[in-house]
């Protein structure tokens, strides 16, 4: 707000060099009154001042009201300010935010909204059903024909396929058999995000039996433009030349189906059925199968190849030398899958639906696609449910915690009616259980079932496993059985047959509390920004404590360690600390050394940051050289080391490994002065907020599961050495010291407490070992698991919470 | 003298009314009766599951037909994307009830806007008659001042909005604008709008053209519903609001006298779940002296003329009569002003059509002279010939 005014009063009267100099004299008293932290920004307002530029200082006599003879008044910075008095209190906003996170998350059942269904196209139940009481005698037929079938043959495989493309081909539908080879071993390729690849590179692998083989058929939807298509998918083994009664009842089941929408004028979509090879899990089978409908691969047969597949294969009583059997076809965009299976459940309770619907590294389906299933069950009045950790519902605590919110919901409705919530404790605690499930299934980043695989193709799935209460072999049981699971699918079907688009409307990121309760990604967001505010808060308030400290006593190490120690209380003593000693030359030997130190520490940082990654991709290397001394120790006739497996051999080596790696790196380190580690702290707390935040657009789960972890960890370190120090000097300030010794002693504890070993311990006992050990073989089949289903959580265990708390444990010992 | 002047003028008036009254007698019964009728019936939606918006429309159209409306004289804007959709269990059908004892996809479905073409210019374009020039007849909208036009619109909708397709929607400002429109271009005598969506009745909120009279489904904050669902076709198969109009219209035929207020007053919001919200301000007749007939059938004034044909004189003589119809209505206006009880505002926008018709059957007139010169001229021309071939004879 220059005016010509000003100008000309300035220039004019010569005032300008004057109000350069009066605020120099009123520096001292000045800086009584004010707090230390305002003293860096005042001083750089004075040096503009001082400087005699007019242009800077007129500005400032303009705001002094006319002719600046009192002092003029410093310009009151509302931000500035603020920042300090959070940076001051760093250490309680952080405590508050992060309790308030974990209240969050215990919280998330009550704050659950009820799902609805978002899509108007879905319309589910509004058709009659066609599935009845015939297509249900039908089933139990085929479970006769099928059990006959397969007791006859030498190769249950090789019945349950004939008997499928009979009946495929009797109803006019495509069909095929889609082989695939075993999936590789975990670890024996470095390709880590990229997808497995599951086609026999060499077709002569099928000699050795381990060939998998689908049937599929296709039925093309008579009056569409099959351009789309539905998969259905039954996976069914047989073992010891058998097949379990539950799988023969799935697949006269699926068959059932199928043979209704064979009939049936108004699909849209084309279907695909799949009997998929479970001999490898059904997921492996699915997988292959996409993966060849959607990348097909150039492999011609040869006609020796073809000729063995044909044997396989053979045996097929119509059409068995129909060439057309073993090409692979397709149907048109894949825009949703099912997977279903009837287990046997538990005798004497009702039957029930599971529904399994997490994904690889905790992609979900669209929530419609589970609403729908939801409403058609609820409809038909089947119960529901989804994966719960088992023993939750039983925990005293969690109770307890749920009495509570039930009595604050009942309270707080009376203080207001709309503030009231009505959940009861045991409501509250099988929604958690069931939350804590979906959690844990997200963060372990492998998919619970086959519905997995499509989602590697952005396909929509989930499985239904519908667990049989009654006898299996009751034909009557058999009949009520397929009725109602029949009603049930084909409803889900026909809603997604409605479907004119991809499922899109309903929500892709969410957690579920129960089939019909579930939390959206915008709530579940606030814990995590809740723990992760702290972070970059913590970093912030170390680095205006080192800034302030070099401003006291630069060089003098023992002053910046000692307000390391008592990093909140650093501001008050301070105070009246003469300023103008760090000023002029002390100044520029302040920053050289404070430049020293950061460079230090980015060097540490860095470097273990850096040893982190070399050990992320250990796990190939030892499993090849293991493998490859087993093979070489095998065929000399030497047997390996008695008690130790291949796999606690990986897992040891890829230990020693990371050790000796870390000795190298530690070694090439410079040495670290007092003081340090305020800078590497700050360093490791924003490594490790860069590192959360990236993970939570990976895979939220892991992302929140381990900031509750490393926020603690990372916050709390500071060096052992003072905690001795401040018990044998300080005498004065008894109560401060007393706190912050407990502080320490606090810090050090969950510093410790958040360490690789105890945590492996810990979780160890959370995951079922009943001996609390943790045994290096199921360390390294754990390792096999996360690196061959590409999760997420295998890449933050390594590469960020590794690096943070090793670094924690660092600065605790600096 | 002066009243012998007056007495004077006052015949000569009365006797060049005269042979008009004798001429007007059967149509001055029914006030000026609408000479012809045009039915415009929009469903705005498409997809498998607003089946039901296409079975409003067509059952609709199926009405105004069987009570008479030619198809030439139907717009039928239809997203027809279900008859013969891979999810419809009976192709080529469409049924509005689930005994689906009625077909409506029979054999003459005139369907003149298709999927895609449902759009807001085209149905904007369709009111006031701005087609390009290459669109043909049996798709505009080719009413006069005559016509009594019904426009019927189903679909989604909400306040003051109509959705189109899932991609624009018309504001009921837009609409009001092509009522406008029409009416300055005399694209209509009368005009019912009948809309069936959510929120129906803002759809006529600003409304300001004369001659309209404006139903909505539901009122302001209120959703229309549908009525059942047809289980072995999979979807809701009519909303409420069409199916209890369709009832009313089942039993009537041609020759019905039911009116308007019959119709109004048939619609139960118990039945409809939802308060059936009309707007008659701009409407100048009483609505229990309104046949539904005027609008959904096609039952109209018949001007007689004396002679097949006129030759020249032919525009001469319409544009007479409509003059005499203006000077008529001048006099009717007197018989009817107690009953209707139409307001002095009203009453000046309707002098003022009035006094429109009268200036446009200026060049009407002048079109009389031109055949008189012409005859003049034909006749000169005879002379000509008859003077020229006496005078030179042989020749």
């Amino acid at each position: 707000m220059r005016t010509p005014q000003h100008d000309r009063f300035l220039f004019g009267t010569g005032v300008a060099p004057t109000t350069g100099s009066v605020p120099e004299q009123a520096k001292p008293i000045r800086h009584v009154e004010r707090g230390a932290e305002e003293r860096r920004g005042e001083k750089r307002e004075e040096s503009c001042v001082g400087s005699s530029v007019e242009e800077f200082a007129a500005p400032h006599a303009a705001m002094a009201d006319a002719p600046p003879l009192p002092l003029p008044k410093p310009r009151v910075r509302a931000l500035r300010r603020l920042a300090a008095v959070v940076l001051r209190y760093s250490q309680l906003i952080s405590i508050i935010c992060y309790s308030a996170g974990l209240i969050t998350v215990l919280l998330l059942p009550v704050l659950s909204k009820p799902t609805y269904i978002s899509e108007n196209a879905l319309m589910p139940g509004s058709a009659n059903s066609v599935f009845g009481s015939k297509s249900a005698m039908d089933a139990r037929l085929m479970v006769e024909e099928l059990q006959n079938l397969v007791a006859e043959s030498s190769d249950g495989y090789m019945a349950v396929r004939r008997w499928a493309i009979n009946r495929m081909s009797a109803i006019g539908a495509d069909s095929y058999l889609h082989t695939f080879s075993s999936p590789e071993k975990p670890l024996t390729s470095m390709r880590f995000f990229s997808s497995p690849q599951h086609m026999p590179q060499n077709w002569n692998s099928t000699t050795d039996g381990r060939l998998g083989v689908n049937v599929v058929g296709i039925i093309k939807a008579p009056r569409s433009e099959g351009n789309e298509a539905v998969v259905l998918v039954t996976p069914f083994a047989i073992e010891d030349g058998k097949l379990s009664s539950a799988d023969k009842l799935t697949l006269s089941f699926g068959m059932a189906l199928f043979e209704l929408y064979g009939s049936s004028n108004w699909l849209a979509r084309d279907v695909i059925w799949i009997l998929a090879d479970a001999r490898y899990g059904s997921y492996t089978a699915v997988a292959a199968w996409l993966e060849e409908y959607h990348e097909p691969k150039r492999h011609l047969l040869s006609a020796e190849e073809a000729a063995h597949l044909y044997q396989e294969t053979g045996g097929l009583s119509e059409g068995s030398n129909d060439p057309s059997l073993l090409e692979f076809k397709r149907a048109g965009f894949i825009s949703a899958g099912l997977v279903y299976h009837v287990s046997a459940g538990n005798r004497g309770k009702a039957d029930s639906i599971k529904v399994s619907a997490e994904g690889p590294n905790g992609q979900m389906p669209n929530l419609d696609l589970i609403n729908v299933i939801n409403t058609l069950a609820q409809w038909r009045r089947m119960p529901i449910h989804l994966a719960e950790i088992k023993g939750m519902r039983d925990s005293a605590f969690l109770n307890g915690l749920g009495r509570a919110i039930e009595n604050v919901g009942y309270f707080a409705g009376k203080v207001h009616g709309d503030w009231g919530f009505a959940m009861s404790a045991s409501s509250y605690v099988e929604s958690l259980a069931t939350l804590c499930a979906s959690f844990l299934n997200q963060a372990i980043g492998r998919s619970t079932g086959a519905h997995g695989a499509f989602r590697d193709h952005q396909i929509d799935a989930v499985t239904l496993n519908m667990f049989a209460s009654g006898d299996l072999e009751s034909s009557s049981y058999q009949i009520d059985l397929f009725a109602r699971f029949g009603r049930l699918v084909e409803g889900v079907m026909r809603s997604v047959n409605n479907l004119l688009e991809k499922f899109h409307q309903s929500f892709f990121l969410y957690l579920l509390c129960s089939p019909s309760k579930f939390v959206s990604v915008g709530l579940y967001m606030i814990p995590l920004g809740l723990l992760l505010v702290t972070l970059p808060l913590g970093a912030a308030a170390l680095n205006s404590a080192l800034v302030k400290a070099d401003e006291i006593a630069p060089g003098s190490d023992s002053k910046v360690s000692s307000l390391g120690a008592t990093e909140g209380s650093a501001p008050e003593r301070v105070e009246t600390k003469d300023v103008e000693e760090s000023m002029g030359l002390l100044d520029i030997k302040t920053t050289k050394e404070n430049a020293g130190r950061w460079r230090r520490a980015i060097l540490v940082v860095s470097a273990v940051q850096l040893w982190a990654f070399v050990v992320a991709l250990f796990p190939p290397v030892a499993s090849s050289v293991v493998d490859m001394l087993e093979t070489s120790l095998t065929s000399t006739g030497i047997t390996p080391v008695g008690g130790f497996t291949l796999a606690s051999l990986k897992m040891s080596l890829w230990a020693v490994l990371a050790v000796l790696s870390l000795f190298v790196v530690l070694t090439s380190l410079p040495i670290a002065k007092a003081g340090d580690w305020m800078a590497v702290k700050a360093l490791v707390l924003g490594i490790a907020t860069i590192g959360l935040v990236v993970m939570s657009q990976v895979d939220f789960a892991v992302s929140l599961m381990g900031a509750v972890v490393l926020v603690p960890t990372c916050l709390c370190p500071s060096p052992l050495r003072d905690m001795w120090r401040i018990s044998a000097t300080q005498g004065q300030q008894k109560e401060r010291s007393m706190l912050s010794r407990v502080s320490l002693f606090l810090g050090t504890l969950v510093t410790f407490l958040g360490s690789p070993p105890v945590l492996l311990a810990a979780a160890a006992v959370l995951l079922g070992n009943a001996h609390g050990q943790v045994s290096l073989e199921r360390l390294w089949q754990w390792t096999e698991l996360l690196w061959s289903g590409g999760s997420a959580l295998y890449i933050f265990v390594v590469a960020v919470y590794l690096p943070s708390s090793y670094l924690s444990l660092h600065i605790l010992f600096s | 003298m002066v009243m012998a002047n007056m007495a004077s003028s006052a015949l000569l008036c009365w006797l060049v009314l005269l042979p008009a009254l004798f001429a007007e007698v059967g149509a001055a019964s029914t006030w000026t009766k609408h000479t012809n009728n045009w039915a415009v019936l929009v469903c705005t939606s498409r997809y498998w599951f607003n089946y039901r918006h296409m079975a409003n429309t067509l059952s609709l159209y199926r009405t105004v037909k069987r009570l008479g409306i030619p198809d030439d004289h139907i717009i039928l804007m239809l997203a027809d994307d279900v008859a013969c959709n891979a999810r419809n269990m009976y192709p080529a059908q469409v049924f509005n009830n689930e005994n689906h004892r009625l077909n409506l996809y029979g054999d003459h479905i005139e369907v003149d806007y298709r999927g895609y073409e449902v759009t807001v210019e085209n149905f904007l374009r369709v009111l006031t008659g701005r087609h390009d020039a290459a669109v043909p007849r049996s798709k505009r909208l080719l009413s006069d001042e005559g016509s009594n036009v019904l426009l019927y619109m189903t679909g989604h909708g909400g306040d003051e909005f109509l959705k189109f397709q899932d991609s624009e929607e018309i504001q009921s400002r837009d609409l009001a604008d092509a009522f406008a429109q029409m009416h300055g271009k005399r694209r209509y005598k009368e005009l019912l709008v009948m809309v069936d969506t959510c929120q129906a009745a803002t759809l006529h909120s600003q409304l300001y053209s004369p001659g309209i009279l404006a139903v909505g489904s539901s009122k302001k904050g209120e959703n229309s519903y549908s009525h059942h669902l047809d289980a072995d076709v999979g979807v809701s198969v009519v909303d409420r609001f069409t199916y209890y109009t369709l009832q009313f219209f089942e039993n009537l035929d041609i020759h019905s006298n039911a009116t308007l207020q019959s119709l109004f007053d048939s619609y139960a919001p118990s039945l409809l779940m939802s308060h059936m919200d009309y707007r008659a301000d701009l409407f100048s007749r009483p609505l229990d002296k309104v046949l539904v007939t005027d609008f959904f059938g096609s039952v109209m004034g018949i001007k007689h003329t004396e002679a097949a044909y006129v030759g020249f004189t032919g525009r001469s003589k319409r544009s007479m009569s409509s003059q005499r119809d203006s000077s008529l209505d001048r006099i009717m206006d007197v018989d009817h002003e107690l009953p209707f009880e139409v307001s002095d505002e009203k009453e000046k926008e309707l002098e003022d059509v009035k006094e429109f018709n009268v200036e446009k059957t200026g060049p009407g007139l002048l079109a009389a002279d031109n055949d008189a010169s012409v005859l003049l001229g034909l006749l000169a021309l005879a002379a000509a010939v008859a003077i020229s071939s006496i005078t030179f004879p042989g020749s």
